[in-house]
């Protein structure tokens, strides 16, 4: 009986051990991340205020609608002077629209979003799965820190390192380095909160480490109820 | 706050904040409208050595309102309108510059019937694919948004479009209204297709009596933006020989976006339809002989002759509140150059104040014998509601 019993504690204890050696899928990790920031088929307006080191602040609200992660279109409702503004993303492709001369204008994709320290890619086009592949750099007791090392020359960053709540899956800062190891920027995330079927950040930090300047963006409204039609993603609608 | 970069401690986010309720009081549009109206002013002062003679006109303003309506019901309506004001000579005129209503059937199939502009053409103040929508302001001047009167039936789809356009008038009053005694037209199809990094667009028409043809790509490589253009023109005239000839265009250019504020662009321009040496000296002998001031100023063209290098550089949001413009056009026949630089201050987020300085070359003999000026200062003040 008591031998029994023995092996049986044994048996427990090894399963206990061998489930909390389990390494934990980072692949996985990242996936529930990179959806809920960039979740499909949603309407947003978010808010950007970029500071820069003199105190000047600049404030911008933009509509967001995305179908995936190659759809994405966005249309500036402040300051008024921007107002009207529409960019439009597909795939790799950038397209702005001009109110002021009714023209639509190509543009390349490492423009820093409204002039501020997130990029276009940090807004428009969070595929880091596609383009990075992640590793997991350290587990701590309340965080994994996962790595995110560049797969395709087109990636905007060399490299992104990113800290993980355990608890709630939800990102709490990330780094961007470029391909001399340099830090470049850092995002603090922070407000969690629940917008229809996703949980996410709603408030997000971005300095510029070299320029020590920041930017802010706050998720104002984030809606999935509103199907949005095909149509938003053509480039001959820009303005329309 | 942060973590360290070199080690791999456990880093903080930002502290949770409760959302904010926010409550929208007072009046809203209603929902799916859109608006986007301004007030406009400028003062100009010109100096032209010809004559000696100096002018300042102004305050010139203009009112402009916006207006567009989009139905759950996939059609909308749209109105784009102005209230012009002039000091020399007084003059006071409402323009209509777009509107109309627009249908879509299916999400692929759209119609529309009305006042628009749609310029998709990548070169810079010359376009020579876009036959159908000109451009006449030189970088950072007003709004330029006027549309032409057309019926247009398109396919739509994500990276290409196909349409099919019809337009009924030929001529415009100045209210942007078609004459009275307007004619037909004509009709144009316009192709659009991206090939991975590139786009193609292709254009043809028939207008004012003449064919018009028009090819353009563009694309990006990495920082780079490359684009060519070439358009073919039977209503294209030489300057100064009236008969209709088939007239090309072609334009090269390429436009460095790579840096944060910054971007570089370069083009070469060349036209058949223009004046060559002898047609100019032929110009300078017209010049020469008429009376002081009788040369109209409209008569004046910044694009005279074959073959034109026009280089740009623009910085936006300099330190949040600059904007600059700096264009040159260099002749590639001779010494004559435009030089045009504008910068704007943002001085709220409604206001935009612009100084902007043209300047002319001043070589006798040379294309720009019939220009309305040397030099050219004007300041404007734009508040956006």
């Amino acid at each position: 009986m008591q031998r029994t019993l023995l092996s049986f504690l044994f048996l427990i204890s090894s399963c206990t051990l061998q489930a909390a050696e389990k390494p934990v899928d980072v692949r996985a990790v990242v996936a529930k991340i990179e959806g809920n920031l960039a979740p499909k088929g949603y309407q947003a307006i978010n808010s950007f205020v970029n500071t820069r080191i003199d105190g000047t602040i600049v404030s911008y609200e933009v509509r967001f609608q995305s179908k995936d992660v190659d759809h994405n279109h966005g249309l500036f409702l402040k300051p008024e002077r921007e107002k009207g503004r529409e960019i439009l993303r597909l795939g790799d492709n950038m397209w702005t629209w001009m109110p002021s001369v009714g023209r639509v204008v190509r543009v390349a994709d490492r423009d820093s979003f409204a002039g501020g320290d997130f990029s276009n890619a940090d807004i428009l086009r969070i595929d880091w799965l596609n383009r990075y592949e992640p590793e997991l750099a350290k587990e701590t007791p309340k965080q994994w820190i996962i790595d995110l090392k560049a797969k395709t020359p087109d990636a905007p960053y060399a490299k992104m390192r990113l800290w993980v709540d355990r608890e709630s899956g939800q990102p709490v800062q990330q780094q961007y380095y470029d391909s001399n190891g340099t830090l470049l920027k850092r995002c603090l995330y922070g407000s969690v909160q629940k917008f229809g079927l996703i949980t996410r950040p709603a408030h997000l930090v971005m300095e510029n480490v070299i320029t020590k300047q920041k930017s802010e963006l706050k998720i104002l409204e984030m809606r999935f109820d509103q199907a949005i039609p095909e149509s938003r993603f053509v480039v001959d609608n820009l303005g329309k | 706050m942060f973590a360290q970069d070199d080690d791999l401690n456990e880093a903080q986010g930002l502290p949770d904040e409760k959302p904010k309720v926010e409550t929208k009081d007072g009046w809203r549009l209603p929902d799916g409208v859109t608006e986007r109206a301004y007030l406009w002013m400028n003062a100009t002062s010109e100096k032209r050595a010809r004559g000696g003679w100096e002018r300042v006109t102004g305050p010139d303003a203009e009112a402009s309102l916006s207006l567009a309506y989009k139905s759950p019901s996939n059609w909308q309506s749209f109105i784009d309108g102005r209230i012009l004001h002039s000091a020399d000579p007084v003059d006071n005129q409402g323009v209509l510059e777009q509107g109309g209503f627009r249908a879509t059937f299916r999400d692929t199939l759209q119609l529309m019937i009305g006042k628009e502009r749609s310029r998709k053409a990548p070169g810079l103040i010359l376009a020579p694919s876009d036959f159908l929508y000109a451009q006449e302001n030189l970088p950072g001047q007003r709004e330029q948004r006027t549309g032409l009167w057309q019926a247009r039936i398109s396919w739509l789809e994500s990276g290409r479009s196909l349409e099919a356009i019809v337009l009924p008038f030929d001529t415009m009053q100045d209210s942007g209204l078609p004459d009275r005694e307007a004619r037909w037209k004509g009709w144009a199809v316009r192709g659009f297709y991206q090939l991975s990094n590139f786009d193609l667009q292709a254009s043809a028409g028939h207008l004012n009596d003449g064919w018009h043809e028009g090819l353009s790509t563009q694309g990006i490589l990495g920082a780079w933006k490359i684009y060519a253009e070439a358009g073919w023109s039977e209503e294209a005239r030489s300057i100064v020989r009236p008969q209709t000839e088939k007239g090309r265009s072609t334009l090269f250019g390429t436009e460095y976006q790579g840096w944060d504020k910054w971007s570089l662009r370069g083009e070469v321009f060349y036209q058949t339809p223009a004046a060559d040496r002898q047609e100019l000296n032929q110009l300078w002998t017209v010049v020469q002989r008429a009376p002081p001031g009788t040369l109209h100023p409209q008569a004046w063209k910044p694009f005279f002759r074959h073959s034109y290098g026009i280089v740009s550089c623009s910085a936006l949001g300099l330190d949040d509140r600059i904007n600059l413009f700096m264009t040159v056009i260099r002749s590639l026949e001779d010494r004559a150059f435009l030089f045009n630089q504008r910068g704007e201050w943002l001085l709220d987020d409604h206001q935009v104040i612009g100084l902007a300085w043209v300047g002319l070359s001043e070589g006798d003999r040379q294309q720009y014998a019939l220009r309305p000026f040397d030099r050219q200062v004007s300041v404007d003040w734009k508040f956006t509601f």
